[in-house]
């Protein structure tokens, strides 16, 4: 593990850089008041309902993946993963085929009505707890140095993703006189936002009209984070520049195939190749400044200016790959 | 050159521009142009430096011109940048294979500045006799990532010349072994001209005619010439022949049959030095017989570049043992002959003469090539190889035993002490 090879002032480095990583998604965890859908699950299992099962699986969930990184993955790990994670769809699921299977005649769309409601409750906790779990995965990738600096910085995307679809999904009113009845809602939202999503996906692909977003018929609630998001922008940018640093510039040799086995060495990001590193930090800036500003002033469009950005800096790095490899060819054969 | 860890690194980067694109967000993309133009100016960076690999000078040092096998060699690499700072260097050294190196092979050079030197320093461990070239490096420029990479060979001058062990034959020397069958008689003098009188004994061609015994020889019934012997004379002299035939190659790495024939000259020079004896290896190079002799150090120099000879022609190194050995000689043959080789006992017979003993040390393959693997099919395999070729061995040894030429089975392990006690037996023929 790349703490236990390096000194601890990296590990508060470390963690220093998951904090800034994780300001994208943090700041709309702290504006969406994400608490409350917490709150919600554990009054849920409080109150001890028909729902309460779901709510103390699913969050059993968390404790069950903090205890597999923890530990390490492994049979029982795993089966205990498992089994709380399925257990909010899977339970009501085999409740609704019992019923449909059982002889209970014209009682059945009680019975029937209330599986289906645990089974929407069922989907809203774990659309709660599955962000907490990513974000534990995201910190443990990142503070152990697992999977690639890029990774981290996607899974960053992705958690500020789901925390959002979450949140615009569970809506918390005040005053809540039915933990039961705001999760049955909350399923239903998700459903009705994941219905949505593939909906839009279909129609972008078939180039079909785009089906109206449920924020709209005011099925579900939309954020607005302000001025903040460009702010934990910038610190996400510098803090993944410097993850970047943090995880690649590292002595690598022949035999470090994947980026994982040079996780063994210790970084060589100190305060002597600061210099040297903000140095490249600036230049970067300053290319990025030059290229989203000269794209935009040429085309008039800021969204085109970043995908021609995107575009050519890819490119010259394929340049740069080809034309190194090109003259490593050159040179061999000038030498026979 | 884009490495391995190069494509990992940008095609995660590319997953991360695709996914921030379609993400349709402004921040995000943002953030990934950002990551990309990292990678971008680090890879203009190396281009740069790359450039400059050539103008890197270095220098290879090592204290050692010679060492035995076993020995710790200290080499010291200097690398000096004459221009502009350069990147990241990784210096890999090419251990030839007849050394061992403890720590990791590979040396990380962070940065070399204008008129810069860094030394880098190794441990060798010399695995093997013979002769080495050392300090072979590539030197590999990359990004700060790894992502791209340019690589110097750089060929070393230094060479250092690695002699057999000398460990055991010194011992021996101290007495610390025991050998064989009856103690050693050590000499008290070793050359003839201050030796001192010890019996009168028959004639040998060759004698010194100002050494022959007039009286003795006018008392004896026979008037059989008679020589006056001299103390050191009672040694026994030793012709150690290694047929270094193209199998002689086979073994680990410095436990070649060739490392183990080596020792065992060693071994016996010593012995020479102790009992007084003369002692000679006779041995094929490049198709024609070779012949040292001299102290044990010099003997070691001499033989650290035996090497198998696909060439080897017995007939004419067994005429050459015979013609070199003197009276009183102990003609001491290693002989490798795995499955299907044989050798004709006739060409040895030749060897067995008056006054001269011959006794053939023939090689166990077996000892030599070893299986420690886990592999229960290959174990079983090599099992009934082995088994093969102990039949092999025995059935030569029959062979040469009807040809009336004594021969043992000699292990790796047994070498030495099969061929000691051979010479104690030698030994104790001729008192008796």
């Amino acid at each position: 593990m790349a703490i236990q090879n390096n000194p601890p002032q990296s590990f508060i480095f470390v963690i220093l850089l998951f904090g800034g990583m994780a300001s994208p998604y943090l700041l709309i965890l702290i504006t969406g008041q994400y608490q409350n859908s917490i709150f919600i699950l554990l009054r849920s299992i409080i109150e001890i309902n028909f729902n309460s099962i779901s709510a103390f699986m699913a969050l059993a969930g968390v404790g069950a993946y903090v205890y597999r990184i923890r530990v390490g993955s492994g049979a029982v790990q795993d089966s205990f993963l498992i089994a709380t994670l399925t257990v909010p769809v899977v339970l009501p699921s085999l409740l609704m085929v019992g019923l449909l299977l059982s002889p209970v005649g014209n009682r059945l769309p009680l019975y029937f009505g209330a599986a289906a409601d645990l089974y929407l409750a069922g989907i809203a906790s774990l659309a709660i707890v599955i962000p907490i779990i990513a974000i534990v995965s995201h910190g443990s990738s990142i503070i152990r140095g697992k999977g690639t600096p890029a990774g981290a910085v996607l899974m960053t995307m992705v958690i500020y993703g789901l925390v959002a679809f979450v949140l615009s999904t569970v809506i918390s009113p005040a005053g809540i006189v039915s933990t039961g009845r705001v999760l049955e809602e909350a399923g239903t939202r998700v459903l009705l936002q994941t219905l949505f999503i593939v909906q839009f996906v279909i129609a972008n692909i078939l180039e079909t009209p785009i089906p109206v977003p449920p924020v709209e018929l005011g099925m579900t609630q939309s954020l607005q984070l302000g001025t903040g998001r460009i702010y934990t922008g910038t610190i996400f940018a510098l803090s993944a520049a410097l993850f970047l640093y943090y995880r690649l510039f590292r002595r690598h040799s022949e035999e470090d195939v994947s980026l994982e086995q040079s996780v063994k060495r210790s970084s060589r990001m100190r305060f002597s190749n600061l210099k040297s590193v903000g140095f490249s930090i600036l230049l970067a800036v300053a290319l990025d400044i030059g290229l989203i500003v000269g794209i935009s002033q040429l085309t008039g469009s800021a969204e085109l200016a970043l995908m021609a950005g995107l575009i050519g800096v890819m490119g010259l790095i394929i340049l740069i790959g080809l034309g190194d490899g090109l003259r490593t060819r050159l040179l061999w054969r000038a030498k026979r | 050159m884009l490495t391995r860890r190069g494509v990992s690194i940008l095609s995660s980067t590319l997953g991360l521009v695709a996914a921030s694109t379609l993400a349709f967000d402004g921040v995000f993309s943002t953030v990934a142009l950002f990551v990309l133009s990292i990678l971008g100016i680090e890879s203009i960076l190396y281009i740069n430096s790359s450039r400059r690999l050539h103008t890197v000078k270095v220098e290879v040092k090592s204290l050692a011109r010679r060492a035995f096998v076993g020995d710790d060699i200290l080499l010291t690499i200097e690398f000096t940048n004459p221009g502009p700072t350069l990147g990241p260097l990784l210096a890999i050294e090419k251990i030839p294979y007849g050394f061992k190196i403890d720590a990791p092979n590979d040396f990380w050079i962070e940065s070399l500045s204008k008129g810069e030197t860094k030394t880098v320093e190794y441990n060798l461990k010399a695995l093997q006799m013979g002769n080495w070239k050392v300090g072979n490096t590539e030197l590999i420029i990359t990004d700060r990532f790894g992502m791209f990479k340019t690589s110097r060979s750089i060929q070393s001058h230094s060479e250092i010349q690695v002699y057999p062990s000398m460990r055991v034959g010194e011992e021996i020397l101290r007495g610390r072994v025991h050998i064989g069958m009856r103690p050693l008689k050590r000499s008290t003098v070793s050359t003839s001209h201050g030796s001192e009188f010890s019996g009168i004994r028959e004639y040998y061609p060759g004698d010194d005619y100002r050494q022959v015994a007039w009286k003795a020889m006018a008392k004896s019934p026979m008037r059989l010439p008679k020589t006056k012997e001299q103390e050191y004379e009672q040694s026994l002299n030793v012709t150690l022949v290694i047929l270094n035939t193209d199998t002689t190659g086979e073994g680990e790495i410095g436990g070649r049959k060739l490392d183990a024939a080596a020792e065992l000259a060693i071994v016996l020079a010593h012995l020479a030095v102790k009992t007084g004896g003369e002692f000679q290896v006779v041995y094929s190079s490049y198709g024609a017989v070779d012949r040292t002799d001299g102290s044990p150090l010099e003997i070691a120099s001499r033989l650290c570049n035996l090497s198998p000879d696909p060439n080897l022609d017995l007939d004419s190194m067994i005429n050459s043992a015979i013609t070199a050995s003197k009276p009183r000689s102990l003609i001491l043959l290693v002989l490798d002959s795995p499955y299907p080789r044989t050798v004709d006992p006739m060409i040895l017979r030749r060897a067995i003469i008056k006054y001269q003993f011959l006794h053939a040390l023939i090689l166990d393959t077996t000892s030599f090539i070893k299986y420690d693997g886990e592999d229960v099919r290959v174990t079983q395999a090599s099992e009934i190889i082995g088994n093969w070729e102990l039949g092999h061995l025995e059935a030569l040894l029959t062979q040469l035993a009807s040809g009336g030429i004594s021969a043992q089975i000699c292990s790796q392990s047994m070498l030495v002490i099969r061929a000691l006690d051979a010479f104690s037996r030698s030994s104790l023929v001729l008192e008796t």
